[in-house]
């Protein structure tokens, strides 16, 4: 995976730590919308954990004969005139989309919110092709002018002060500066309507790919998504195996559940059904839509019983907003593509393993990821999963190997253990507050001192007395 | 329920993610509505799809207000320039919807040569006109529509985003306002 560079997820999570004014932004961003996604509940859906259920089986049934309703798909697909790549991994990917964009002398593309385009390195490889690409997505757009990454899979700025996008916008583009988010909308408004105007052809993510009539189902705010999908003749969908489901029944059950999870909301502004390229109207030619399903190790997860569930995510970011670790660091700690639970179960496997080890130990495990997920993925077991997959492979460091080798050894050895505790104890002062100071560790972090005796020696003593007292 | 209750959940939803409804029972409420809509937001140059009756009716008589210019979808496919170049000086939209979902506010269009997707994304105000046999309780009421429909998009609201420090701002791309008048029949 070209764009995620996981390897200094440590590093970073010491420097994010330390940037207050980012925490205050991120904190104060996921708390919004926590508390929109929680009124929301409350307020409309008493039957919100049955939803939860009910979709939960529907993505389990779905992942769990992808094949059938993958063809089915297919089918569909041909029967309506789209045609269809399947990618297996990210350089194919994006090679099927230059040849596309040279095929139909694509000079300029507008882009809408897509993150398996992130996955892929898409804007960087067409952009090094000679292409113009832009991202209309309000969020994205800011994101690509100050040249960095999304940190959020819903709200890809959910770091950035409107003070840094004012400045960011009068520097880019001349202009006084600004704060105020309308008038910052406004003048991205006018600056992509043109870009909008003028382009060749636009690229889409999609969030529901329905195999019984093989609609692609679009699910935005902005209206930038339908501007990308209506002007430009050649309209590209680039997407994921899991975004399958069955029916459209389901897909509008799951839509129940998207929106409220990510924003709050209901449903969002725009719902895009599409089935069939548009007609051509007059002297225009007609259009055609081209879809990408990328692969990238996801069908590993397919045959993977016990990890199969990373993929029934509909990537609604709750997860994210709601972990603890997520709000004290950001989402570019990560390091991943995606970031925060999600990402740390989901990058391993679409990335390598030995890279990507460590966004799983960036948990506190208190589940709160899997209380929030609509789809009800078991985040914090899959958390589990991948420390458990990086130990079996052997990439924990060598001393955490030793010494979990000397316990195992001490639990099945009752002298060995009593030798161990005792040398343990000895040792133990150097590891509280007065001690020795270990880099890393003491930092943040002292042993809490031993109790004086031993409950192995305590029980000896005390039981022993209290049998003897008892027998006598 | 009954279409009464359906409306009035239709309308306090949609004010509730900013856009706004009105009830008429008549062609001419609804052009005392729409001509002081125009007045208020300074519409020039209107664009609309005459699929239905009261569209037409519509058409007819904004046709005959010289402060504005109203031009149909059906005339503008008969020129020789490309819609979007047709549409993009246009300040306003008005659409015939096909359903109404009571539980969103929402509105459903599907696209077609003289109901084209863009009516409804590239202006800065859309109006939808619908009557209240439209009005349905759920999507998912609208099922067998959306899986036999080539083109469908369910509208809620006008355009909006967050992106900036969560702060709501509305119309980003498509409309900045919308507003959805309902002929009710029962009335009338
Ligand atoms: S894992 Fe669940 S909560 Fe997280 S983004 Fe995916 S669907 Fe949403």
């Amino acid at each position: 995976m070209p764009n995620s560079n996981t390897k200094h997820f440590k590093a970073l999570i010491r420097e994010k730590l330390s940037d207050k004014k980012l925490r205050n932004i991120v904190k104060k961003a996921t708390s919004h919308s926590i508390s929109k996604r929680i009124e929301t509940i409350n307020n409309y859906i008493p039957e919100w954990e049955q939803l939860r259920d009910r979709a939960n089986f529907i993505r389990s049934k779905t992942m769990q004969n992808w094949e059938f309703y993958f063809e089915q798909l297919l089918k569909k697909f041909r029967e309506n005139g789209i045609e269809f790549f399947y990618a297996n991994n990210s350089s194919d990917a994006c090679s099927i989309v230059k040849t596309l964009l040279f095929s139909f002398g694509v000079k300029k593309v507008v882009k809408s919110k897509s993150m398996v385009t992130e996955e892929i390195g898409l804007n960087e490889y067409l952009e090094r092709n000679g292409f113009e690409v832009t991202e209309t997505d309000l969020g994205e757009y800011i994101i690509q002018l100050a040249n960095e990454k999304p940190s959020h899979i819903t709200a890809p700025a959910l770091h950035k002060s409107r003070q840094e996008i004012g400045e960011l916008f009068s520097e880019k583009f001349n202009i006084d500066y600004t704060d105020a988010p309308e008038k910052l909308t406004e003048f991205a408004r006018l600056i992509l309507r043109q870009k909008f105007l003028n382009a060749d052809a636009g690229i889409s993510g999609a969030n529901f790919l329905v195999a019984e009539t093989g609609t692609i189902i679009i699910v935005e705010n902005e209206g930038n998504a339908r501007l990308s999908i209506t002007l430009p003749k050649l309209h590209i969908v680039i997407t994921s195996i899991e975004k399958i489901v069955p029916t459209l029944s389901d897909a509008l059950m799951l839509l129940k559940l998207l929106p409220v999870s990510s924003t709050g909301q209901k449903i969002t502004s725009y719902v895009s059904f599409i089935k069939k390229p548009l007609q051509s109207i007059g002297s225009e030619n007609s259009q055609k839509i081209v879809v990408i399903i990328l692969d990238n190790g996801r069908s590993k997860l397919l045959k993977n019983d016990k990890s199969r569930s990373i993929l029934y995510c509909i990537k609604c970011g709750a997860c994210m907003n709601n972990c603890p670790i997520y709000q004290s660091v950001g989402g570019h700690a990560y390091g991943s593509v995606y970031p925060g639970p999600i990402g740390s179960i989901l990058t391993p496997w679409i990335n390598t393993l030995n890279e990507s080890k460590d966004l799983a130990y960036g948990s506190t495990l208190c589940g709160a990821c899997s209380q929030v997920c609509p789809v009800k993925i078991d985040i914090h077991n899959q958390l589990l999963g991948i420390r458990k997959l990086s130990i079996e492979n052997k990439y924990s460091p060598l001393i955490e190997r030793v010494i979990f080798k000397l316990w195992l050894l001490s639990m099945k050895n009752f002298k060995l253990f009593t030798l161990l505790s005792k040398f343990l104890n000895f040792l133990s002062p150097l590891f509280q507050e007065s001690g020795l100071k270990i880099p890393f560790w003491s930092k943040y972090k002292y042993f809490p001192a031993p109790a004086e005796i031993s409950f192995h020696s305590w029980w000896q003593k005390e039981v022993k007395i209290k049998e003897r007292i008892n027998n006598v | 329920m009954s279409k009464k209750i359906l409306i009035e959940k239709f309308k306090s939803e949609l004010i509730k993610v900013n856009g706004d409804c009105f009830v008429f029972k008549n062609l001419s409420e609804a052009l005392k509505e729409l001509k002081s809509i125009i007045a208020k937001e300074k519409i020039k140059n209107i664009a609309i799809s005459t699929k239905t009756d009261i569209a037409k009716s519509i058409f007819d008589e904004l046709k005959k207000d010289s402060s504005v210019t109203i031009e149909s979808v059906e005339e503008l496919n008969k020129t020789n320039s490309i819609l979007k170049d047709n549409l993009k000086n246009i300040d306003l939209g008005i659409s015939c919807a096909d359903f109404l979902v009571a539980e969103t506010g929402s509105v459903i269009l599907k696209s077609s040569t003289d109901e084209p997707r863009l009516l409804s994304l590239l202006p800065e105000s859309h109006i939808v006109i619908s009557t209240s046999e439209q009005i349905i309780e759920r999507l998912e009421d609208a099922v067998d529509f959306l899986s036999i429909e080539n083109w469908v998009t369910v509208i809620t609201g006008p355009s909006r985003t967050a992106d900036i420090e969560k702060v709501l701002v509305t119309g980003v791309h498509g409309p900045k306002k919308l507003y959805v008048f309902i002929n009710d029949i029962e009335i009338s």
